[in-house]
């Protein structure tokens, strides 16, 4: 089955993109497309403690089990919000 | 105006990106009381994106320039400044003095430690952060879930996306500091579908994200309150400095 991964944050920069369609096998749970995302963007990999899931707008745990067509947000908590200069590059 | 407006104390933490623009958009609604609190002095490289702030500001106090351009905006909301850092002893004193809670501050510790006593003193707080061209918030408040529900291992997340490393896009912190104002009027006037959910933003690619976030059983932060109903909100003390 195919699900909809949409990458926020850092964890965007780190992956190289902001969306990816990826081919899970069926019942695979959160914790299973984050494994196969590691294997594709092994970048996301030190995120694995901090990195929390969205399945269609509603927060999941890792073993929410997956159905074809889901949506999945993968957000990391953002900490900044008063210092340093700009940089464009970031995020 | 609503009554609830004028009648509110908000406490604003951090007068840089996000603080500046939440506090002005406060002012201009007419609420009635802010506490400003913040160690730091007015550097030129805050300039930028720290509109209360100007040239003529450099070496002083921030919540003193803030406060100083705030009273010109509007001179009807009371303004109170503290100019040290927010410690677990200070921050329990405030919070029970205020009706909500503003995080624009810089940092995990920080933000952990204004959630804590947030919970602790059953005060609503609204929770942002920002880098690059992205950012997040969410309203705790003493019935929902927490930002330790959101994120178990932030305090151990090093490669938690902070502006220190990442860099903060202005504009962006200003889009954040403007919401968390309008979140703060939302529950203050019992509007409160926005509550406990995380709104994220990322500018390059136009996309928001409103998530809703159940409490944890096992958070270290709230994890005695669920199921309990509401925390307490004691409402006692007084506030010196």
């Amino acid at each position: 089955m195919k699900v909809q991964v949409l990458f926020f944050a850092s964890l965007r920069e780190l992956a190289g993109t902001h969306a990816s369609q990826i081919v899970v096998e069926d019942g695979a749970t959160v914790a299973d497309l984050w494994g196969v995302l590691c294997a594709r963007h092994p970048a996301v990999e030190p995120m694995s403690t901090s990195v929390s899931f969205a399945v269609n707008q509603e927060y999941t745990d890792r073993d929410h089990p997956l159905a074809d067509g889901d949506e999945v947000a993968l957000i990391p908590p953002v900490s900044g919000g008063c210092c340093a200069e700009a940089d464009t590059d970031a995020c | 105006m609503s009554s609830r407006i004028t009648a509110a104390h908000i406490a604003i933490i951090g007068l840089g990106g996000l603080g500046c623009p939440a506090a002005a958009a406060l002012v201009r609604c007419g609420i009635g009381k802010l506490t400003l609190v913040d160690p730091d002095t007015v550097e030129l490289s805050n300039l930028p994106r720290q509109h209360l702030h100007t040239e003529a500001d450099l070496g002083r106090t921030k919540v003193q320039s803030a406060a100083d351009s705030l009273a010109e905006l509007a001179s009807e909301t009371s303004i109170a400044t503290i100019d040290t850092a927010l410690t677990r002893e200070n921050a329990a004193k405030l919070f029970k003095l205020t009706d909500f809670v503003i995080d624009a501050t810089d940092g995990v510790s920080t933000k952990l430690l204004i959630n804590d006593i947030s919970i602790a003193t059953g005060t609503p707080y609204c929770y942002a952060g920002v880098v690059g061209f992205c950012g997040q918030t969410m309203v705790v408040t003493p019935d929902t879930a927490c930002l330790r529900c959101l994120f178990p291992d932030f305090a151990d997340a090093e490669e938690a996306a902070s502006c220190e490393e990442a860099g903060i896009i202005g504009p962006v912190a200003g889009l954040f500091g403007a919401m968390q104002a309008v979140l703060a009027l939302e529950y203050l006037t019992n509007q409160r579908r926005n509550v406990g959910r995380l709104v994220s933003y990322d500018g390059l690619t136009e996309r928001w994200s409103n998530i809703s976030v159940p409490i944890s059983a096992s958070c270290r932060g709230c994890s005695d309150a669920a199921g309990q109903g509401p925390r307490p909100k004691e409402r006692t003390g007084a506030w010196t400095t």
